[in-house]
């Protein structure tokens, strides 16, 4: 029990003590990660509401659009395909040498940038939305054959027991 | 940012299509694991000559980018594959994903799996004042989420980090989980609810040319919701 005291003492005094000490890097990171969805929240409300405000008609600039778009591949692949540009570069050095011997410079960041956007356009539109169709239709097929929904759906009694209690709630406070 | 976009974007793009059906719970859940899974899984192929380097010669993909290192086995894997990762073992979701970015897709679709459950009841008309109510309850589940995660984490895990971080594992912990990313997923579908509520969809053109830029995944904006 102590220590699980002086571990949460830990957590507060690294998120807000831990701040003003460390300065960046993950501990200023974890208190806008705690501190920051309402005021995200706002803001993406706010777009909503305000469509014609600069900050919209700015994130809807079409380089933005475009990124967003292919957002999800970039995500998905910059991690492969730095490790593959850092296997190229110093060939099988990388697998055999430590970490730091094998560590890329900064400036390396925009050739990977640029070939891990080209291989995400690729992916998607060549594997990402085509594909999208054929596994929601596989996927349809093969769960038909093994789940049947003739039985009583428990997601109906689940959800008039939700709006029940939200009922409740409302009408009580 | 991620959590609360996508699930204010997905509120507004099928809140007018729920229904109260395991059918439809099913079907929805389908529709989007079919939409994020063909991508990580041509990402994930591109790990294969990584097992075999690391079987060789003992080191693992992650190198320098990442703080902590994967366990590439075929277990791993499979989780990745099916983005199950994360789910069960607390505090190595992230550890556990051969693709080490999974972890957002993997919280992702555990909120999708919530997503049938909670839009129907939530799917109402509030004033203002219940709108900043819900979201201040549900900001303060999170913070509370956040804490019990940390009070039952393993005694000082560091995540791999070496103690002269001086705790900044603390950062991980929390952000790779996937069970604290459900209430900021309720914060975004209120607030997408009370977009709804507010935004005339039907009324103003220059709305829907908008939100369709942004929903380009939620083809729902582009006509009127029946």
């Amino acid at each position: 029990m102590v220590l699980r005291v002086q571990q949460l003492s830990l957590f507060v005094k690294e998120t807000i003590v831990g701040y003003t000490i460390h300065g960046a890097g993950y501990t200023l990171r974890l208190d806008l990660e705690l501190a920051l969805p309402p005021v995200f929240m706002l803001w993406l409300y706010s777009f909503t509401q305000a469509p014609t405000c600069l900050a919209y008609r700015w994130c809807c600039w079409k380089p933005f659009l475009l990124m967003g778009k292919y957002s999800f591949c970039i995500y998905l692949l910059h991690f492969p395909i730095i490790t593959y540009y850092a296997w190229a570069r110093f060939g099988i050095e990388y697998w055999k040498t430590s970490s730091d011997a094998t560590r890329l410079y900064a400036w390396e960041i925009i050739p990977c940038f640029l070939i891990v956007s080209a291989v995400a356009m690729f992916v998607h539109h060549f594997i990402e939305e085509p594909s999208r169709d054929i596994t929601y239709k596989a996927l349809s097929k093969i769960s038909s054959i093994f789940i049947k929904w003739d039985s009583e759906p428990l997601l109906v009694l689940i959800n008039r027991t939700c709006t029940k209690a939200v009922s409740f709630i409302n009408a009580t406070v | 940012m991620f959590f609360l976009m996508s699930c204010m974007l997905l509120t507004i793009g099928y809140a007018c299509r729920a229904e109260a059906s395991l059918l439809w719970a099913w079907d929805f859940i389908l529709m989007r694991f079919s939409l994020l899974a063909p991508s990580c899984w041509f990402a994930l192929s591109l790990f294969i000559p990584f097992i075999f380097m690391q079987r060789q010669y003992g080191k693992n993909s992650v190198g320098d980018y990442y703080m902590t290192e994967t366990n590439e086995n075929i277990t791993s894997m499979l989780g990745s594959m099916f983005f199950l990762n994360g789910w069960t073992d607390l505090y190595q979701g992230v550890g556990n994903n051969y693709n080490l970015v999974l972890w957002s897709t993997t919280a992702q679709l555990y909120c999708y799996l919530w997503f049938p459950l909670l839009v129907l009841p939530l799917h109402t008309v509030r004033n203002t004042a219940r709108f900043i109510g819900e979201v201040l309850s549900f900001y303060s589940l999170y913070l509370f989420v956040s804490l019990l995660l940390f009070w039952w984490a393993p005694l000082h895990y560091t995540f791999g980090y070496s103690i002269t971080y001086q705790g900044q594992y603390n950062y991980p912990l929390l952000h790779f989980n996937v069970h604290n990313k459900v209430p900021l997923f309720l914060i975004g579908v209120v607030a997408g609810f009370q977009a709804l509520t507010n935004m005339s969809v039907v009324k103003s053109e220059l709305y829907t040319l908008r939100w369709s830029y942004v929903c380009n995944s939620s083809p729902c904006l582009s006509r009127k919701p029946s």
